[in-house]
């Protein structure tokens, strides 16, 4: 090994890790990546499933766009993905009529939506987000409901904003933390709403070619049991079956939750605290195909005379290799309420969706995920009201580093785990 | 999309079972199998043994570990 460098194991294949694993392979490092599932991407690939293009998770979508922090991270490491920038990135349904909404803020909004909103005059707005920021960084948090209404939002304005933090964040306006949600914005200020014309999947197949070619090796089905501690240093980790690695430095991927786990009575108690008041999230999705074209446009639709879909990702509109050319395809975000029955709300769901998109429309998956089960959906466990992500380096042990979607950063989605990459990239760096 | 490939029956001894209680219904399990044999009750998915090839796929597909071998060891 050359000097300086040091042997890597990655333990999870999701977004962060496979970043993470790759960036440490083309500087040289001897790189492993260990897989629990067959299959690597984590919540960021999809299943091809009769020729439908199905996430694990992510609706192909890629926040931020050519401007943001992921795309910054593929080009660090030699990976090309052709994007797709729809404007407007958000298109509001109400009373029948499609409202255009740009998310990256650098255009005036049309006057159309903000009648809807209610807001009118920028001047004011910004004051009042700058007011609610410096009383974030003293410690006075509002509901980003309530900061909505602060501005000046009508009440449909906070049901748009509901529907895009569910969406987004998977937290409902009411719970969701106004000065995370500005932070989260301004992060991304100059980023467009970006979708990944051949799909998640194949943006994590260049991933791995790219840690690949540079010498890292990957293997699936192979899930970690424990990372290995010695005198407050992660010296490995010991898969399942008893096999043992050594490592000099070891990225977690698995989760906060699952890595803790990892850990077991080296997991710092007050990391193991902090975890466990933050809440889960959860949620459908919804596969829709239909022979009739599903949408007039290129943009995410928020249906906001729906009561329980979110969003829908019009996916054959924006490319026509995710789908059979015979088919149109979408998928249909539904955010669940915890405290409800989960099957009334599927259900009821369901019957909405169509009702919505019209005759020929037809569900061809419903997928769930929730992160109360010991599972890799791990929560989206951000934003929330008064609540904080753990950071990327827990006291007290050294070469351990987590990556991933529920340690701290700023922005939303994939964006946030750009962000938090290149945060730890600059650090290894140094190291 | 995949080109298309071989799928091995019969490495399994029987065809596995679904533990609900660790089901989330991603559906995962669902778009992998192969035999098309497994079938989504409500939020759980569960598997019909008569169609199963014992391919094993369903068993490293989910994130849940709640895919096991009838009378296989029961993960820890
Ligand atoms: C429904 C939904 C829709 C979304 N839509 C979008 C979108 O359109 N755009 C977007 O940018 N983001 C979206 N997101 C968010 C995005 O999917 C996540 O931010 C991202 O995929 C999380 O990546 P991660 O690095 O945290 O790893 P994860 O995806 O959580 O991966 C963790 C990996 O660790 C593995 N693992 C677990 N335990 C072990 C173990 N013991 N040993 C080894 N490996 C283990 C798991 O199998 C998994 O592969 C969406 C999320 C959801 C749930
Ligand atoms: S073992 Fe193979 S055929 Fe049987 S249910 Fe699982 S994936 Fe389907
Ligand atoms: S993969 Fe596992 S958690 Fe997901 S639906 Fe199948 S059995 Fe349930």
């Amino acid at each position: 090994m050359a000097s300086g460098k040091r042997r890597v194991v990655v333990v999870g294949t999701g977004l962060g890790g496979l970043l993470t694993g790759a960036f440490l392979a083309r500087r040289g490092h001897p790189v492993t990546f260990l897989e629990a599932q067959s299959i690597i991407g984590g919540r960021f690939t999809h299943i091809d499933y009769q020729g439908f293009a199905i996430p694990t998770g992510a609706f192909h979508a890629f926040p931020g766009g050519v401007r943001g922090h992921l795309f910054r991270c593929l080009c660090k490491i030699g990976v090309h993905v052709s994007l797709v920038e729809p404007a407007p990135s958000v298109m509001v349904a109400v009373d029948g009529q499609r409202l255009p909404l740009h998310l990256d803020m650098t255009r005036s909004q049309s006057p159309v939506l903000r009648r809807l909103v209610g807001v009118n005059r920028r001047g004011p707005v910004t004051r009042s987000a700058a007011r609610m920021l410096i009383a974030g960084l003293m410690g006075r948090d509002l509901p980003a409901a309530e900061g909505m209404r602060r501005i000046g939002g009508t009440e449909a304005g906070v049901r748009l904003l509901d529907r895009l933090t569910k969406f987004a964040l998977s937290v409902p306006a009411e719970e969701a933390s106004a000065v995370e949600l500005l932070r989260s914005i301004l992060s991304q200020r100059f980023g467009r709403e970006g979708f990944l014309i051949h799909g998640s999947g194949s943006m994590i197949g260049r991933i791995r070619t790219a840690a690949e070619s540079s010498g890292a090796e990957v293997r699936t089905a192979a899930p970690v049991r424990r990372i290995i501690v010695e005198g407050g240093h992660a010296r490995g980790v010991e898969v399942e079956g008893g096999e043992s690695l050594d490592a000099g430095w070891v990225i977690a991927n698995a989760g906060v939750r699952r890595t803790l786990g990892m850990l077991g009575e080296h997991a710092p108690s007050r990391v193991v605290e902090q975890v466990a008041t933050l809440r889960p999230a959860c949620g459908f999705t919804h596969a829709v195909r239909s022979r009739n074209r599903l949408h007039e446009h290129l943009s995410i639709e928020i249906p906001l005379d729906l009561r329980h879909i979110d969003g829908i990702m019009p996916v054959s509109n924006l490319s026509r290799f995710l789908c059979p050319p015979e088919w149109h395809f979408a998928l249909a975000y539904q955010w669940m309420d915890p405290a409800e029955d989960p099957e009334k709300q599927l259900e009821a769901g369901r019957r909405e969706l169509l009702e919505h998109l019209g005759s020929g429309a037809e569900i061809m998956n419903t997928a769930c995920y929730h992160s109360h089960n010991p599972t890799a959906n791990i929560a989206q466990m951000i934003d929330q009201h008064g609540k904080s992500r753990p950071p990327a380096i827990l006291p007290g042990i050294e070469g351990l580093f987590l990556v991933g979607h529920d340690v701290q950063g700023y922005g939303t989605a994939a964006e946030l785990i750009g962000e938090s990459c290149l945060r730890l990239w600059e650090r290894l760096e140094r190291a | 999309m995949a080109a298309g490939e071989a799928v091995r029956a019969g490495l399994l001894e029987h065809p596995p079972t679904v533990r609900a209680e660790l089901c989330t219904g991603c559906t995962q399990c669902l778009l992998t199998c192969p035999a098309g044999t497994i079938e989504r009750r409500g939020l759980k998915c569960e598997i019909i043994p008569e169609g199963c090839i014992r391919c094993g796929r369903c068993l490293t597909m989910c994130p849940n570990e709640a895919i096991r071998e009838v009378n296989g060891p029961a993960p820890p």
